[in-house]
């Protein structure tokens, strides 16, 4: 079997400790209430999160089309994005999943003839980094662009009467 | 690498062990012991020293809560300690939820804050006993003595910082205390606390800005009367190239039958003014005799977020520009915590008012019973009891490009209790309407995010956060449905929802109930409708046969 079979019939495996390695860095308080709950809607990043874990690893271990690759990443990027954390902070849950593989599938990897495949893999997964970076930046500026347009969108009527707008 | 830079392991290791997930805090730590960190989006542009001498208030200067040194007044301490005495002892509902309380986290993930956060200092009961710590160990004997054990500690100028952080990352919802088997109002608590700020000039701007232009021009905007009737004149030409019809509002007359008093947001702010060409179209369709205060140009009042004799000073208007206009009763447009004052404090804070009659429908007949002490009716009420009399010529099919849900503004649903006559309304004149999860609607609504004056565009990131237990609501009904449009009855609403979808969910805008309602109405001698409100274009359907009603 190869090592990305073999991967992908680890799926729960992997997904759920990913997403618990996520929900790890919340403070201990919240923690519980976050894990407390599936319900997407009395714990919506928890949801989140998981749902995010687990869409990344289909879209990514599937060769599925880049677009919903993306759409998938920018579930978790778009959270990440507005907490008071820095870039580093917010791209680093992709690397996660490198150090969770190698918890689960240790033995696997590290076995010499898996080893091609495995840096194969880790080229890869260095290369979602990119696209979440590319991701958090455009939601940064969706930020910065949100904040123009409500100024705008406050005066609407003033800047049109004194002719600024039609 | 070279010396001095961390090695590449313990850069690592410090990104795990101290990643900051959501709120930017540290893990497994008590909420005691995290620090408050301010840093740029997580905190509201102080007051500009020119607003708070201009309202009076203490401790004018320049400070930025970057600042290690905020410039406390010297007795700072006394002022605080003097100041929640003297409130302890005349509020009596204050006194309860200080001790009460018994933590039993009913409450504690029910915030939109701390579910978008994680941030354990968002828990509504955490947020409370930032202040509750406080009594506790400066005013009860057990807390004086025993301090930290049983939950006390001493007032310092750190908790000053994070009353400051967290009394303004509360929107004063009121969802917390739904769930709380006590019904401990968080938000009462997030009221006082913002009060005890206030005197020590420890406030932002946001929110005393528009109180200073309330309270000279009547309105946030500070927007002078001619101007104010310039704009509304300007929506009407809008409507007259949109349906053909001129609709023919009038201002500051005297003898009207009724004043109509909207948010400001409704005149000058995208979408909102959609739904002012709405009232207009509708008090045109059934004839109404009303007229716009010029001068209560503002249903909103920043003033209930900042003192009840602010609240009460801004209020006032409303009443005595219905004296002065001679009108028979007032009629209020689509707002959120207007409506809070209205419905919980204007009768007791200004009234009664006397010189008004218990409004009723001068074209069903019916009396808002509702509204005998305050003489004041919401439109959603209004409209829906037009409907109900079959008062209105109507089709839906002009609104078949739009499929909403509704989103409960949290004063209108938690305060007032008007849940069912939006829903009423908006199933008659909509084709497409689709509820989201019962547990975020109704009383259980989820807030914007920006209420109580956080609406700031320096803010934005906090309130992402805030909003996006909603958001996360309003994606399932757009996956399910394709909902493209969140219908609210709210002002503030229709500009943070905005930013909320256009952040989260960017192919659903935000409208106004009466929007939709202008959208639909078939207006005598119209020209045939090929645009909404909006002016985007209506989808094919054969006109003329409308349901009528
Ligand atoms: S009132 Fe609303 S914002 Fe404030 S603590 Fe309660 S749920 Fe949170
Ligand atoms: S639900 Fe009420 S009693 Fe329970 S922790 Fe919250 S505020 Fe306290």
């Amino acid at each position: 079997m190869g090592l990305k079979e073999l991967i992908l019939n680890h799926r729960s495996q992997v997904t759920t400790r990913w997403y618990h390695r996520l929900v790890e860095e919340i403070p201990a308080e919240a923690k519980k209430k976050i894990l407390g709950t599936s319900d997407r809607f009395s714990n919506p990043i928890g949801f989140a999160l998981s749902e995010g874990t687990q869409d990344i690893f289909d879209c990514f271990f599937n060769e599925r089309p880049n677009a919903d690759l993306e759409k998938a990443l920018d579930k978790i990027v778009k959270i990440k994005a507005i907490q008071a954390i820095t870039p580093s902070e917010a791209v680093h849950f992709v690397f996660l999943l490198k150090e969770v593989l190698l918890e689960v599938l240790e033995g696997a990897i590290k076995a010499s003839e898996a080893l091609e495949e495995w840096l194969e893999i880790e080229r890869e997964i260095d290369r979602l980094v990119l696209i979440v970076f590319d991701l958090y930046s455009k939601a940064r500026e969706k930020l910065y662009e949100i904040k123009v347009n409500e100024m705008k969108a406050k005066t609407h009527m003033l800047r049109r009467i004194s002719g600024d707008i039609s | 690498m070279a010396d001095g830079n961390p090695k590449k392991a313990d850069l690592a290791k410090s990104i795990e062990t101290e990643s900051l997930f959501l709120g930017g805090i540290k893990p497994d730590k008590e909420w005691t012991e995290l620090p408050v960190e301010f840093k740029p989006g997580n905190f509201n542009y102080p007051t500009k020293p020119d607003i708070i001498e201009k309202l009076g208030f203490p401790n004018p200067r320049k400070w930025t809560p970057l600042d290690e040194d905020w410039k406390l007044p010297e007795n700072w301490k006394e002022i605080i300690l003097q100041a929640l005495k003297d409130r302890l002892e005349k509020n009596r509902a204050l006194k309860l939820f200080m001790d009460t309380c018994v933590r039993c986290g009913a409450c504690a993930d029910k915030c939109h804050f701390f579910l978008g956060s994680g941030d354990p200092k968002n828990m509504p009961v955490i947020r409370a006993e930032l202040l509750r710590s406080v009594y506790r160990g400066e005013f009860t004997r057990a807390g004086k003595i025993l301090g930290k054990m049983v939950g006390g500690r001493k007032l310092t100028k750190e908790v000053i910082k994070e009353w400051f952080m967290y009394f303004y990352q509360c929107t004063e919802c009121r969802r917390c205390s739904v769930f709380c088997p006590y019904g401990i109002d968080t938000a009462e608590i997030t009221m006082l606390g913002r009060e005890l700020l206030h005197l020590l000039g420890v406030n932002i701007n946001w929110i005393l800005e528009p109180v200073v232009n309330c309270d000279r021009t009547g309105n946030h905007l500070g927007i002078e009367p001619h101007t104010f009737k310039q704009v509304v004149e300007s929506l009407v030409d809008d409507v007259k190239e949109i349906t053909g019809v001129k609709v023919n509002p009038t201002f500051n007359r005297k003898g009207a039958e009724i004043l109509f008093i909207t948010p400001s947001g409704d005149v000058f702010a995208d979408p909102g003014i959609y739904t002012m060409m709405g009232y207009m179209l509708l008090f045109e369709h059934i004839g109404l005799d009303y007229t716009i205060s010029t001068y209560s140009s503002e249903g909103g009042n920043f003033g209930s977020f900042t003192t009840p004799e602010m609240m009460k000073k801004l209020n006032a208007k409303m009443y005595m520009e219905a004296e002065r206009l001679g009108v028979k009763w007032i009629l209020g447009g689509e707002c959120g915590h207007m409506w809070r004052v209205v419905h919980q404090y204007m009768n007791t804070m200004n009234g009664p008012a006397d010189f008004l009659e218990v409004p009723v429908s001068p074209i069903t007949g019916t009396p808002f019973s509702n509204a005998k002490s305050t003489k004041m009716v919401h439109i959603a009420e209004f409209t829906a009891d037009l409907l109900k009399n079959e008062k209105l010529k109507f089709d839906a099919r002009r609104n078949n490009h739009i499929r909403t849900t509704f989103h409960d503004s949290c004063n209108p649903a938690r305060a007032m209790g008007l849940l069912e006559e939006p829903r009423y309304i908006l199933k008659r004149v909509v084709n497409n309407f689709h509820e989201m999860p019962e547990n975020t609607i109704r009383e259980k609504t989820f807030c914007c995010g920006s209420g109580s004056g956080l609406n700031t565009g320096e803010y934005m990131e906090t309130r992402m956060r805030g909003g996006f237990a909603r958001a996360n609501a309003v994606q399932h009904v757009h996956d399910k449905h394709d909902v493209n449009t969140l219908t609210t009855i709210c002002a503030i609403d229709r500009v943070t929802l905005k930013a909320a979808m256009d952040y989260w969910v960017p192919d659903v805008q935000v409208a106004g109930l009466h929007e939709l309602v202008g959208n639909a109405l078939i207006m005598e001698g119209e020209s045939e409708r090929t645009e909404d409100l909006r002016e985007d274009e209506l989808e094919d359907f054969e006109q003329g046969e409308g349901k009528d009603e």
